[in-house]
């Protein structure tokens, strides 16, 4: 692909992914996939509100409606990359779409940024200074809205990078021709997971006063076509970065272990990973639907039957507790990653 | 269709039946389309001995309990009435007389005496009979059925050779589904092949019954047919595991709290968390991919060099977390067979 930057830029409105790894290919994906099923969101926004205190920006149980939009969803996206390699396996990832409305660039953010209209940020946490301190790049970022998926990195953090010397509690100025240059960065922070690829994922995030209710919008109805959407508040950040970001490497985890099993006992490994698969989903489905962990473990272990002989199992190797450990551990890597640039 | 023993399972199934007949989705939203004209299904018998039961499912399914009730039923849906529902108590041989398909939904300890009935083993002749008794094998059942002598309970059952197939003529299939049924999200495996060592455990079923079958079970989710040798591991594998899940989750749910996060909050994320990865492996890379992403990519592909997750997953790598799902499977799978042992298959 050509990195022509021929966009009508009246028209359109351009979304770039400022270091496009493995979760920002994902959210791509996600994206592409969606808004190729006939402009329909796979996502659920409605439902994936969380009405609890401690949301900011939107009010308790708001449901996004299309008459309601207040912003313009993105219709060309610019793909960031630092190495060739990593633009070849994008392309090859991105083939099974023909005409994706997608450019992918090597080496070259600050005009990717200038032809942005909204930024994600996904590159390494330890090359956010790198990345972000180039001064035209600051430059290019302004009026505009960031969003930042890096794990442990504060939204106070990358103001301290991109206005040094404003304080954070500036108002973002309207975002038309003349005042947009001087206008700061809204910067809003989410931390969606893998299965954005799937259109499955589930997203956090925390976002300022600064932040204009537009822009969250643009936010909540981009996370919502891959997924569930919930607001948090910054403190909850590191352990959703973990319960949402990490988790699926778990539970991949607990499905390879029982695959183990299953197939020391006859099972077709694809087809035992396919059963457990489905039955790890219905599981979630039982307890999004209401059904407490320990209620689904009743309701299926039948007295003096085989599923108490597994529990006990795995009561006797403290899987909980072990499990737990690891998640708070997980945690505590997550704060950590952002030291160093406050 | 009748349904012997309709307890929570088979109140599961009922229910998915009927939102397929009428074309209604129902609180699950992973179900493939089927037509109902695959179901032809019009009449349901739901047979319980206590009264309490019957109150409750005539209370269930009042819109359906009236053979007059046509006006519910949408003349859209290009069928003249809608399929009946009535509940009777402690008439099994009756239900077994006007049914055509029989659902065996009773407690695993009641089978043999509801198959040694004369009242209805004397009209299982050329019907269908799918059990979803726990631990039951179709072999065990059609043994049951096979006996000339009500005492003659155990021994090899020399003519597997038509497994499925008694001398009542009767075909057999054993289901096992598990406890998502009710949200349409049951993984529910399915045998109808014979497991006497020494014959060879093809399907013999017909293909129009084995269709008619998985129609049936794709009601309340996916199905999944195995050889019979293979039920016992597949059951643990299919209906066992959510209770091995929701104990991981658990764990997952407790060390959010402790990070600061509410229980509600933890259990939603988490679960959602939980869900996005079984779609991963279900779906792969692609939303219509035929390749599926295995468990190891996708822990691999979460696992960015030196971030959070790979803290965590050395944790459960040193805790020996994998070690104790996996113990869990085969002692469950183990006591399967065990409890097929004490049934004497």
């Amino acid at each position: 692909m050509t990195p022509a930057y021929d966009v009508d830029v009246a028209a359109s409105n351009t979304l770039t992914i400022l270091g496009c790894g493995t979760l920002g290919s994902a959210i791509l994906f996600g994206l592409l996939v969606s808004l190729t099923e006939n402009g329909s969101s796979r996502g659920s926004l409605q439902n994936g509100i969380a009405s609890n205190g401690n949301k900011k920006g939107l009010s308790n149980g708001h449901t996004h409606s299309p008459s309601d939009q207040d912003f313009q969803k993105p219709t060309h996206f610019i793909a960031c990359v630092r190495t060739p390699q990593s633009a070849e396996r994008l392309r090859a990832e991105l083939s099974r779409f023909h005409h994706a409305p997608v450019t992918i660039v090597q080496g070259d953010n600050v005009r990717a940024v200038q032809a942005a209209d909204t930024i994600l940020l996904g590159c390494q946490p330890q090359d956010l200074e790198s990345c972000l301190g180039e001064p035209s790049l600051t430059k290019a970022l302004k009026g505009k809205l960031l969003i930042s998926i890096l794990a442990g990195v504060t939204i106070p953090q990358i103001e301290g990078i991109l206005h040094p010397s404003s304080p954070t509690t500036k108002p973002a100025a309207k975002a038309n021709g003349s005042t947009r240059s001087q206008a700061p960065t809204t910067i809003v922070r989410a931390m969606p997971n893998t299965a954005s690829f799937v259109c499955a994922s589930t997203t956090v995030i925390t976002s300022t006063s600064t932040a204009t209710v537009s822009a969250l919008h643009l936010v909540d109805w981009l996370f919502a076509t891959i997924g569930t959407v919930t607001h948090i508040t910054a403190g909850q950040f590191d352990a959703c970065t973990a319960l949402c970001g990490s988790t699926p490497a778990f539970f991949a985890l607990f499905i390879e272990s029982l695959l183990d099993g299953a197939v020391a006992l006859g099972l077709k490994r694809s087809e035992a990973q396919t059963m457990a698969a489905e039955t790890m989903k219905g599981a979630a489905m039982l307890i999004l639907a209401g059904e407490s962990p320990d209620t689904l473990k009743e309701k299926v272990a039948t007295p003096g039957g085989s599923t108490i002989q597994g529990l006990l199992a795995l009561e006797r190797k403290a899987l909980r507790g072990n499990v737990a450990d690891a998640l708070i551990r997980c945690t505590a890597a997550a704060g950590s990653l952002g030291d160093g640039h406050s | 269709m009748a349904i012997l023993g309709c307890g929570n399972m088979g109140t599961a199934i009922l229910d998915g039946i009927l939102a397929t007949l009428k074309q209604v989705e129902p609180s699950s939203l992973a179900r493939k389309p089927i037509h109902h004209d695959h179901i032809g299904l019009s009449q349901f018998i739901a047979c319980v001995s206590r009264p309490e039961s019957v109150a409750a499912l005539e209370d269930r399914y009042r819109p359906y309990l009236d053979p007059n009730a046509a006006s519910t039923w949408s003349s859209a849906n290009g069928r003249s009435h809608s399929p009946t529902v009535s509940v009777w108590r402690n008439d099994n041989g009756k239900a077994v007389a006007s049914a055509d398909v029989i659902l065996l939904a009773c407690q695993p300890s009641r089978v043999a005496s509801i198959l040694s009935d004369p009242s209805i083993r004397q009209h299982l002749h050329d019907k269908l009979l799918i059990s979803i008794c726990v631990g039951v094998s179709a072999a065990r059942i059609h043994s049951l059925l096979s006996a000339t002598d009500a005492a003659d309970r155990h021994g090899v059952d020399t003519t597997m050779g038509t497994a499925t197939v008694t001398e009542q003529g009767c075909y057999i299939v054993h289901a096992m589904p598990n406890t998502a049924s009710g949200l349409g999200q049951s993984a529910t495996v399915l045998s109808t092949g014979s497991s006497t060592p020494g014959v060879s455990p093809t399907l013999s079923l017909p293909p129009a019954l084995q269709a008619f079958v998985t129609s049936i079970f794709r009601c309340i989710g996916t199905t999944t047919f195995v050889p019979a040798e293979l039920m016992n591991a597949a059951s643990v594998v299919g209906a066992s595991t959510p209770a091995f899940f929701a104990t991981a989750l658990d764990g997952v749910v407790k060390g959010g709290v402790q990070s600061g996060l509410s229980e509600s909050d933890a259990l939603r994320l988490a679960a959602q968390a939980m869900k996005g990865t079984a779609e991963m492996v279900l779906r792969g890379m692609t939303a219509d991919s035929t390749v599926t992403l295995t468990p190891i990519q996708i822990k691999e592909s979460v696992m960015t060099p030196n971030g959070c997750t790979e803290r965590g997953v050395k944790v459960m790598a040193a805790r020996r977390v994998e070690e104790a799902m996996t113990e869990a499977t085969s002692q469950a799978i183990d006591r399967v067979f065990k409890l097929g042992q004490e049934a004497g298959i």
